[in-house]
């Protein structure tokens, strides 16, 4: 009778789960965590917590199911405490990879770091035969560059940076409309990967107004400091890898058009997710916006309620949850219809 | 025959692999496609994009039209941006060359098949040289409307009232109009066309010019053509004609002033195609 019977369910839920458990144990979580690098930082951004062994540990635990990883990872993020704010500048990062597509050189130059982006993508069957590989260890940075945006700043394409004020909090304060920048660029962070690609993908291929320049990518350690809870002082706690993006857009007035900035910034290397949300982040503040039609893209309700993984595959998944008295109800409605319809 | 039996030798040489990677019955069927596009100057034509070693949106249609093409003879040159040493360019031509084995060269002159990103060369090309251009966007109107189903009819019904009507609005607003690349263009007084992101400079190239020009679109699945000495023409008004971009200065390494320049910060203007340029500079 499946979860139908009242008598059962509980030795049928842990059966059920006794099937779906993880098989792996130390040696799967040290093979995630030394060989899938990308799929560990995937994690961690959408999690909102920065521990590589931890994330590691969900994936093998969620047998793979990337969401689900999420979903532990988040999960246990609830059992933490939020101890201080910390304070960066990203002109401290130092990119082990920074490129610009606005220009063909930049000061600094391009320094393409690990990418596989410019070679032919072929299926090595080759792979499966071969031993494990030792990892290079991460590559360190060669000292802070020039931002390429600063260079559009000093001929004055691009506004200076306003002043941030204290940083909301969508983990503690509910994410409401419309939405501070600082609560637009957490609930973008956080966002799931293909969501995100699949909104900015939306956006430049047609049903949204933007189609930036990718001005600066970078990827690099980013300082970490907050200030000390006695002292007071400004104490460098560590430092996070992030990618961040920065792309530019027309913003055409009569009065006089200037180039308008979407940032994006994920933890980890996550590039394709940062180009998304810089994309998303100009769109939603107006960044070329003289498309003669209307794109949910636009809404940023629309874009920051449905980027979340976790919620979205949580609701998505709940059709699975018992719904007998709800359909009663709804059958209840098409019966007395249909006689309606079709008279005594 | 005996072209055929090369190929197959050729193809022989790279284990597992046909030569220029598709297999045959695909490139004829694309061929097919382009034939088509050149009857109908402008008009798109919808192919079956396969999957290329290459990202989707990093010039798989362009790369499926030149493997489509080329043949042992020619000399294929790939640019991006006007750059042969582009990253991307250079790894188009590895593409090219691996599973080809033909010549690739910079020089424009010489060059028989020409694919190429966001640029028409500055140089002369060699007469009958084919010029492929990578296309994001094959949809003029996709600026004006986000629907496929509903372009289609626009464009069957040369209903083209919504692009001059956005132009106009621009005019309006700005009073300019801001298009920058990716400029609309009539072929031959009929269809609207999108000439691919190439800077405003290079759409004078497209009309009555001498040589085939075909735009492929891997991820949009679709090819379409300017054969030569057809009419392009950039939609404008009398009182605002079109006009083409402005460089700061002229090359700061050959001294040009009517090729297309881009910037570099710190160091000027140059041009940026690059084998233009090394023609004109001392070595």
């Amino acid at each position: 009778m499946g979860y139908l019977a009242v008598k059962g369910a509980e030795e049928a839920i842990l059966a059920a789960r006794s099937l779906a458990g993880p098989t792996g144990g130390r040696q799967a979580v040290t093979a995630v965590a030394e060989h899938l690098p990308l799929v560990v930082d995937e994690i961690q951004a959408e999690a909102g917590v920065y521990e590589p062994r931890l994330a590691a540990i969900a994936f093998t635990q969620a047998r793979g199911d990337l969401a689900e990883a999420v979903f532990l990872l988040r999960g246990y993020r609830s059992t933490l405490p939020r101890r201080a704010a910390a304070r960066v500048h990203t002109g401290e990062l130092e990119p082990e990879r920074r490129i610009s597509s606005a220009f063909r050189n930049v000061p600094g130059g391009q320094i393409l770091g690990a990418t596989n982006d410019y070679g032919l993508r072929l299926l090595d069957p080759e792979l499966g035969t071969r031993d494990d590989a030792v990892p290079d260890p991460a590559a360190g940075g060669g000292g802070t560059l020039p931002k390429v945006l600063d260079h559009l700043r000093a001929e004055g394409l691009v506004a200076p940076p306003t002043g941030a004020g204290p940083a909301d909090d969508i983990t503690r304060r509910a994410l409401r409309f419309p939405a501070t920048r600082s609560a637009r660029l957490q609930a973008l962070a956080r966002g799931q990967t293909g969501t995100m690609t699949a909104f900015a993908y939306a956006n430049l291929r047609g049903y949204g107004p933007f189609h930036p320049t990718l001005v600066e990518l970078r990827v690099g350690a980013l300082p970490l400091t907050v200030d000390h809870p006695r002292t007071g002082r400004p104490v460098r706690v560590g430092t996070l890898p992030v990618t961040e993006a920065e792309a530019v857009g027309q913003r055409p007035t009569r009065e006089g058009g200037t180039l308008g900035v979407g940032y994006g910034c994920v933890p980890g290397r996550g590039e394709r997710k940062a180009v998304a949300m810089a994309v998303l982040d100009a769109v939603l503040a107006g960044v070329n916006d003289d498309a003669p039609f209307t794109s949910p893209l636009q809404d940023e309700e629309f874009v920051l309620a449905h980027v979340d993984g976790v919620e979205a595959a949580g609701f998505v998944e709940h059709m699975k949850l018992p719904h007998e008295v709800t359909f009663a109800s709804d059958l209840d409605r098409v019966r007395a219809i249909r006689q309606n319809v079709e008279g005594p | 025959m005996t072209l055929l039996s090369t190929l197959v030798a050729r193809a022989d040489q790279r284990a597992g692999y046909s030569y220029a990677f598709l297999d045959e019955h695909t490139k004829r069927e694309l061929r097919r496609r382009t034939l088509k596009a050149v009857a109908i100057p402008g008009h798109q034509v919808a192919f079956g994009s396969r999957e290329m070693p290459l990202a989707r949106g990093w010039g798989t249609g362009g790369v499926q039209l030149t493997l489509s093409l080329v043949g042992p003879g020619d000399a294929v040159k790939v640019i991006d941006q006007g750059d042969d040493a582009s990253m991307n360019a250079v790894n188009v031509r590895a593409l090219v060359s691996r599973t080809t084995g033909v010549r690739t060269t910079r020089d424009t002159a010489e060059a028989t098949l020409i694919q190429t990103r966001h640029r028409i060369p500055d140089d002369r090309l060699r007469p009958g040289a084919i010029v492929v251009l990578q296309v994001p966007f094959p949809e003029p109107l996709r600026l004006v409307e986000p629907s496929d189903a509903v372009t289609r009819r626009m464009h069957a019904e040369r209903d083209y009232a919504k692009m001059w009507l956005y132009l106009y609005e621009n005019i309006a607003r700005y009073g300019r109009i801001a298009l920058s690349y990716r400029y609309p263009c009539m072929v031959d007084g009929t269809v609207l066309m999108d000439p691919t992101p190439i800077p405003r400079h290079d759409v004078a190239k497209l009309h009555q010019s001498q040589h085939l020009h075909l735009f492929g679109a891997g991820r949009e699945q679709r090819v379409y053509a300017v054969p030569p000495y057809t009419d392009v023409t950039p939609l404008d008004f009398e009182d605002h004609p079109f006009e083409v971009e402005q460089a700061g200065a002229a090359c700061v390494r050959c001294g040009s002033d009517t090729s297309y320049r881009t910037e570099i910060p710190g160091h000027g203007w140059l041009c940026s195609d690059t084998a233009y340029c090394d023609t004109r500079s001392p070595a």
